[in-house]
């Protein structure tokens, strides 16, 4: 009864005049940036952070993850229009959405792209609002070594973020503990690494980190590259055909459901629940041929699994305050920008602030699919503006964004350095998103490890009786050794059978 | 510049980074009294980086071998990274590093105005219509939005003394 009473509280918080209007704007921006090629969803909550600061926390929070799934819906437009995903979560999306809009149903596709969204969101969010306080009440037991532990295991799940290389994603995660050690210690009060620069003392702030190494090494890597030319297909037929919906309504089901776990997993996120689901369902296909050449249900999995798995991004991000994603990664600084620690306790302490977020997901979902319903071809040709012209004002916002943190310039002289070091990082396949979960997430790990030093008389012994610590521990060795252990076995196996075959 | 040479040369500077994380925690204390100190954590995180720096040059020089172990004519398709001419990218760069040195002379909305100009104009050879009206436009927006709306205390710049006068 009392979580009903949390969740009429959530709605009636979300549902104020005020954050129903961020919740609004949050979505339409989010559409609107993630139809831009290049700029994803952590780049727009990153460039727009710094200017919600002055918001209420529970209207910024609502406003920002509006961002975060509003760009997932404008991501699948760009992709079946143009066939550009605007985010990686959407790439599986081009496959079969951009042959339905060769073929004139680019209508029915994103139709079937934001009911799809809504009703996986819907899934997902009821998952969420049974399952957070689940994960919130086993990690209330949670000491120091648990805490390093899972900080680990949350460092561990960043390879999932990465791109090819896994010792380019751990590196990452290591640059930015190290850059998290920048600053005067909580500890002890001794200035580290600061070389004399009052600047330095308070450390190197992750939002100006976060503007530099996503919005504006973005948009350099972007620089030169523009974009394609949108197809001209018409929308006069938005409507979905009896066999569209029919052959749709089971792959979203089960997109959501996957989506949501694949989500909840630290690191795994959207990106490998999209791709999941579309080879779940062309397995399932009785037709799996005509996977790849315009199948309705090729759009309907996918963007049902990436929408769920935003959701689910959020549970150890509330709960456990180890981020799904690397949007929530940037979200987390968010929380923290707010002086909210998410974790077991944020539950406990801001009940109407978690459910009113969660409410405003349900919300904004609703939005999303009456705004893009309607008024998809509106938002499609936002697709014919020149990146050329595009570019420059997203330079003058992510920059205003890095002065506003802090009111001085400092913040832009960090965001133009970081912007240098991102582009390059970009170039030769360096991931950011671990740079950023290493520097939010180094104090906390630093933190606890001191007071489990204290705990264990300065041994770190003590993790040997913490089985919740060991146990977080092993999940984290097997992430990073899994694939490789699971490479020479099958090396192994190879090399047997030719000598048995021989 | 062979395939895998850039990975050496991040691996390089990672290593190096690492080191001097690690060497430079050495003078905070990293054991203090039996516990763990102030230099604890950079001597970690350096010695992580510098570990995993390696693995990146391991790799690279892994993917070399098998390169050469591969047939003639065999050839391995690319996994992602698109090359990027870099000669803009320099350019755009440097433009915005004098548009944030004109920030206290010129104010933040005039410097960040004619870049937007300049880019549009000269780098995108857009034509110095379509660059003056985006800068001037770009530059009236953000004040609106930022100065006026948000009231974001931005740098003025020469018009702070002009209004003073």
């Amino acid at each position: 009864m009392e979580l009903w009473s949390q969740i009429i509280d959530g709605f009636q918080a979300a549902l104020t005049p005020t954050n129903l209007a961020y919740c609004f704007i949050g979505v339409l921006l989010g559409t609107v940036i993630g139809l831009l090629p290049g700029l994803g969803s952590a780049t727009g909550v990153a460039i727009l952070l710094p200017l919600t600061l002055m918001l209420d926390p529970l209207t910024a929070l609502i406003m920002l993850a509006g961002i975060y799934y509003g760009t997932q819906y404008g991501a699948t437009i760009s992709s079946v229009l143009v066939s550009t995903p605007g985010d990686s979560a959407t790439v599986v999306t081009t496959i079969d959405g951009y042959q339905l809009a060769r073929q004139g149903r680019a209508g029915p596709a994103l139709a079937i792209a934001a009911i799809a969204s809504f009703l996986a969101g819907t899934i997902s969010i009821l998952l969420l609002m049974t399952l957070a306080p689940v994960f919130a009440g086993f990690a209330l037991n949670f000491g120091p070594p648990e805490t390093v532990a899972l900080v680990t295991l949350g460092l561990a799940g960043v390879i999932g973020f990465t791109g090819t290389s896994r010792a380019k994603g751990l590196a990452m995660g290591a640059l930015g503990l190290a850059i998290a050690t920048v600053g005067i210690d909580a500890q002890t009060g001794i200035a580290r690494f600061t070389f004399g620069q009052v600047e330095l003392l308070g450390g190197i702030g992750f939002l100006a980190v976060i503007i530099g190494l996503f919005a504006v090494a973005e948009v350099m890597s972007q620089v030169s590259r523009g974009g394609g030319e949108p197809i001209r297909t018409r929308f006069r037929d938005m409507l979905l055909s009896r066999e569209d919906w029919r052959r749709s309504r089971m792959p979203i089901v089960r997109g959501g459901i996957v989506g949501f776990f694949l989500g909840v997993l630290p690191g795994a996120g959207a990106t490998l629940a999209s791709f999941l689901s579309y080879d779940i369902e062309r397995r399932l296909s009785k037709r799996p041929e005509r996977f790849g050449k315009g199948a309705m249900e090729g759009v309907a999995a996918p963007e049902a699994a990436n929408n769920a798995a935003v959701n689910g991004a959020f549970v150890p991000t509330l709960t456990l305050g180890i981020p799904g994603s690397g949007t929530t990664a940037v979200l987390l600084g968010a929380f923290l920008l707010f002086g909210l620690q998410p974790g077991p306790l944020l539950l406990e302490q801001q009940p109407e602030l978690v459910w009113g977020l969660i409410a405003s997901f349900y919300i904004g979902n609703l939005i999303l699919l009456l705004l893009n319903l309607p008024l998809a071809p509106a938002f499609a040709s936002i697709l014919r503006l020149r990146y050329t012209l595009l570019y420059p004002f997203i330079l003058l916002l992510a920059f205003i964004g890095a002065y506003a943190i802090e009111n001085r310039l400092w913040g832009v002289w960090m965001a133009f350095a970081f912007g240098v070091i991102g582009y390059f990082m970009k170039r030769y396949g360096y991931p950011a998103a671990p740079v950023i979960l290493g520097l939010i997430l180094g104090g906390l790990f630093e933190q606890s490890l001191e007071q489990t030093s204290s705990m264990g008389g300065g041994s770190f012994a003590i993790f040997l009786e913490r089985p919740i610590a060991l146990a977080l521990f092993a999940l984290a060795g097997l992430i990073i050794l899994g694939p490789f252990v699971a490479r020479g076995v099958k090396a192994l196996a190879g090399k047997a059978t030719a000598r048995v075959q021989q | 510049m062979k395939e895998e040479t850039p990975d050496f040369i991040g691996s390089g500077l990672l290593v190096a980074l690492g080191a001097a994380f690690a060497l430079g925690s050495l003078q905070y204390g990293v054991i203090e009294g039996g516990r763990i100190g102030p230099g604890f954590m950079p001597f970690l995180s350096g010695v992580l980086l510098a570990f995993f720096g390696t693995l990146i040059a391991v790799e690279a020089a892994v993917r070399r071998v098998r390169r050469r172990e591969r047939p003639a004519g065999v050839t391995e398709i690319s996994r992602g990274r698109q090359e990027v001419p870099s000669g803009p990218v320099a350019t755009v760069f440097g433009l915005t590093l004098v548009a944030i040195l004109l920030i206290p002379v010129l104010g933040f909305f005039l410097s960040f105005g004619l870049l937007i100009a300049v880019l549009v104009a000269f780098v995108e050879r857009e034509g110095w219509r379509l660059g003056l009206t985006m800068g001037v436009g770009g530059a009236v927006f953000a004040w609106l939005v930022f100065a006026q709306l948000l009231n974001i205390p931005v740098p003025r710049g020469i018009f702070e003394t002009l209004m003073r006068i």
